[in-house]
Parts: C-alpha cells; structure tokens; sequence
C-alpha cells in the first residue's frame, strides 16, 4: 500500500453510522465485471453513490461530459486505456477527485509509476471494508478544509 | 476432520476452515461472505456464477492463444490480468497464485513453461470450482433445515 503517509496502522475505522450518511460519488474504473460489482457493492454499502467504466477512455469520457466524482477507483491494467494513462490525462485536465489506485500484487516499481501518474492513494484490489472506511475518513477531512 | 459436527452451519464452516488450511481460499472469501448477509440471498451464488463464467471465457481464450504457431502472449497476458483480477476478487488463493507464475512465463515468451503452468491454472480452477459446488449445496441445506424448522413451529 502506497499513499500520503497512509501505513496499515493509520487505517482507523469510522463507525458505520458515521459514513452511511455522506453525499460522496465514486467511480469504479476496471475492466473485471466482478471487481466493478465488488467495488460497486462495498462502496454503496458506505452510502456512496456509484457509476462504474468499464477501461480508462470511458472514465475521461465521463469526466468530458462534465460528470464529477469525489472518488476514482482505478485499475492499472485495462484495454484502451490503462490507469496510468487514464491519471495522467484526467489530472490535465484539472480534475481533483481523489483517484485511488487499485492494482494486482505489482513489484513496489510499478506501483510508483501508477502512484507518479498522479494518484492520491494506491492499494492491492480488492479493496477491504477497512480500506474503504479510510477513504471516507479522508474524503470528510478534504470536504470539511473546503 | 477432528470434532466433526452434524449442524449443517458448523459442518459449512468447518469446511471454509479446510478450504482455508488447503490455501484454496482466502479471506477475500469470507469478505464475501459478510457482504451476503446485507444482500440478497442468492448474492454468492450469482458472485460464483459470474466468477465461472468469466473465468471459462478466459481459459477458452488463452487455450486459443496458445495453439497459434506464434503464441500470441500479448493476449494471454491480457486474459490473465483478468483472470487474476476476478479470481483474486473471489477469494482463489491458489488459483491466484498459479495465474500470477503463469504470468510471469507468458511475459518471459516460455511457450514450454506456458504450457505446464496453464495445466496447473485449469486443474486449481477446477479444484476450485468444486470447492464452490460443495459450498453451494451446503448452504442449500442449511436453508432449507431453516424452513422445516419454521414449519414444524406451532402457531
């Protein structure tokens, strides 16, 4: 795992109550139908609205379209348009959701290069309830700064 | 398996223990399984479908890949990363793991190596599989003890 500081042992859960009741949005970027619906199930669990994109292109699309989002799950490896790319091009474009890289168990190398491109956070797929918890937990501090 | 239990919900969970031990699940599993209990009652059965379906379109592909005269790696690659990615989502352990060495053969350009690993991805999918099977039909027990337990109740 790989992040602004973030170490298994600052993972402090919120309690449920706490994050069910947010108007956060997601995007769930990933070519698996099964880990978009894991992701889309966990995420909506924690009171998240969810769209999901099936490869990097149709997220930037979305992003063109003039859609937002508070948090971009992204997959590294994905036909059209990998996460790496994907990053890159969103954060070009100006946009300053929190993109969470989500990878495979990648060499620490390649995982930097995914965390360079312009993540806020990178973590092993799928993503845990703890982790997902975390997220929220930093999407609140970043909400309540603005 | 010591201190064996003829409760249908002990016997299920004394199984995903065994599963567990035998490395063919991981607690990505029982993630899932936590997960049910807020979703509909044929939430792991549809998980487990997806997951088949997905999984034998891979195989189906990578075996095409492979019987080319050039090894098309490039795509064996590709369906691996999909194949890890639902097979990790669901909790396969050792077919995860047999899928990341495949892995490593197929960016390597080992059509040997290719050969014997893909063996082995197919043989823990089956393992797993059956795994599932055997998971299914407990839990179909475990229900239906439930309903004639409700219906053997006075009113």
């Amino acid at each position: 795992m790989s992040g602004n500081g973030a170490s298994s042992s600052s993972l402090n859960m919120i309690s449920g109550e706490d994050v069910v009741n947010n108007n956060f949005s997601a995007l769930v970027v990933d070519d698996s139908p099964l880990l978009r619906l894991l992701h889309d199930i966990h995420l909506k669990k924690y009171g998240l609205k969810v769209q999901v994109a099936e490869n990097g292109k149709v997220a930037v699309d979305l992003f063109h379209l003039g859609a937002s989002f508070d948090l971009v799950l992204m997959d590294k490896e994905m036909p059209v348009m990998n996460g790496v790319e994907a990053t890159k091009e969103l954060r070009a474009m100006g946009v300053t959701s929190m993109i969470v890289g989500v990878t495979s168990k990648d060499g620490p190398g390649e995982q930097q290069a995914f965390m360079e491109a312009g993540l806020d956070y990178c973590f092993e797929k799928p993503l845990t309830p703890e982790i997902i918890s975390f997220l929220l937990e930093e999407l609140n501090k970043h909400h309540n700064k603005d | 398996m010591a201190g064996s239990s003829t409760d249908p919900t002990q016997q299920l969970n004394d199984y995903i223990r065994t599963m567990h031990d035998q490395g063919i699940l991981d607690d990505k599993f029982d993630q899932l399984l936590a997960l049910r209990r807020e979703q509909n009652p044929r939430f792991i059965n549809e998980l487990i479908s997806m997951f088949t379906n997905d999984a034998e379109a891979c195989i189906a592909e990578i075996t095409n890949a492979l019987s080319l005269t050039e090894v098309d790696f490039s795509t064996i690659i590709t369906k691996l990363h999909q194949l890890k990615g639902s097979t990790s989502g669901i909790g396969g352990h050792r077919m995860y793991q047999a899928c990341c060495e495949f892995r490593v053969a197929a960016a390597d350009g080992d059509k040997d190596r290719c050969d014997e690993l893909f063996l082995r991805v197919k043989e823990e999918f089956n393992t797993l599989k059956q795994c599932f099977d055997s998971i299914s039909e407990m839990r179909r027990n475990i229900i239906s003890n439930g309903t004639r337990r409700r219906r053997r109740r006075p009113l």
